[in-house]
């Protein structure tokens, strides 16, 4: 509801142990390793000795984002940007990506088309490896469409 | 961790700063903006001629100080803030609304922002008026405003000289010397003395060199 242009850079005060990935099904207190591949995680390196710029680089296009859907909202009324968030989520949820596309450029071209960047290419799209989707095995598929 | 400390005085390393002797006038005929024109990188100057009065809409202009880079930005989104304003509802913006625009930036935004603006406007509703935005975000109406780094020489003066519905000519003359006075005592001032007019005969444009402004340069 507010006019945020650049995102703060605000220092994590708390943390829960599952606040930087998914929780594993069968315990749930501890992060999932297998699935997202990552070494057990160190809780406070991800909360401490951040970069100054770290906070402003990763929530940019968010925070740019937020900005144009809170000028839409007074231009237009507040229905105008819950349905484009509904929108994104949709696509979020429910688009397929094959994993013969593995960690190439092409990620969702829905996602792209209702960010305005299908038309444009960006680093994101040459250095891939910082893209969080990961391509989805056929059990997260199922689980995902059966609600599990 | 248990509070937030804003520095809201405190550049960024390595930032321009615009250090800065601004004011705004409201007179007879409407309002008149005006500034230095240096920007400086800690002592370096990096530019003499700098324009620092920045049209948001034909008859609203803002004058800038603090952050060379922030009240750029922030002055880009006002300015579309206030096109989008003027597109959907067909009409001009009020001073007012610009003011509030920037105020809001301003406040949501002091943990980021070093900026402080002097947002002033002239209609034929209401007049020349001018609002202040200093650096923390909040927003005051005043006959006449000043700010920068160089006007803290200057309050005396302009409180003693100011006086309400002056003539187009006797306020030239008032913002030329305190401005002028500004200049002389703070060293992150200089330059020309740049000035706006704002009427209903539209917007005037007024630049006076060191030789015409100077004192101690003359004859």
């Amino acid at each position: 509801m507010s006019l945020r242009i650049v995102p703060e850079e605000k220092q994590l005060t708390d943390a829960k142990n599952t606040q930087f990935g998914p929780a594993a099904p069968s315990a749930p207190g501890v992060v999932d390793t297998l699935r997202s591949g990552e070494a057990p995680l160190s809780i406070s390196s991800k909360v401490n000795n951040r970069h100054p710029l770290q906070s402003r680089i990763e929530k940019w296009d968010q925070t740019q984002r937020d900005l144009q859907l809170e000028t839409y909202r007074r231009t237009f009324g507040v229905a105008d940007p819950i349905r484009r968030e509904m929108e994104l989520n949709i696509v979020k949820e429910t688009d397929f990506r094959p994993t013969l596309f593995g960690f190439s450029a092409i990620t969702s071209p829905s996602l792209d088309i209702l960010l305005n960047k299908e038309t444009t290419i960006g680093w994101e799209d040459i250095y891939t490896g910082f893209n969080d989707a990961k391509p989805t095995d056929f059990h997260t598929e199922m689980e995902k469409q059966m609600g599990i | 961790m248990d509070s937030i400390n804003v520095d809201v005085g405190h550049l960024k390393k390595g930032e321009i700063s615009m250090g800065t002797s601004i004011m705004a006038v409201t007179f007879k005929d409407g309002v008149i903006l005006g500034a230095d024109s240096r920007t400086t990188s800690g002592s370096y100057v990096a530019n003499r001629v700098t324009d620092k009065l920045t049209e948001l809409q034909d008859n609203i202009w803002c004058c800038r100080s603090g952050s060379a880079a922030d009240t750029q930005a922030v002055a880009d989104i006002v300015r579309y803030q206030l096109d989008l304003f003027k597109t959907m509802n067909g009409r001009s913006p009020s001073t007012r609304l610009s003011a509030s625009i920037f105020q809001e930036i301003c406040y949501n935004n002091k943990d980021s922002l070093t900026a402080g603006i002097i947002c002033a406007g002239y209609d034929k509703g209401k007049g020349g008026q001018v609002f202040t935005v200093p650096l923390g975000g909040s927003m005051h109406q005043h006959e006449y405003a000043i700010s920068g780094s160089g006007s803290v020489f200057i309050y005396g003066y302009c409180k003693e000289n100011y006086k309400p519905d002056m003539t187009k000519q006797e306020t030239i003359d008032f913002m030329k010397t305190s401005l002028s006075q500004a200049i002389r005592w703070d060293g992150s001032s200089g330059g020309v003395i740049r000035m706006v007019l704002l009427t209903a005969d539209g917007v005037e444009r007024l630049i006076f060199y060191p030789e015409e402004y100077n004192e101690e340069l003359k004859d």
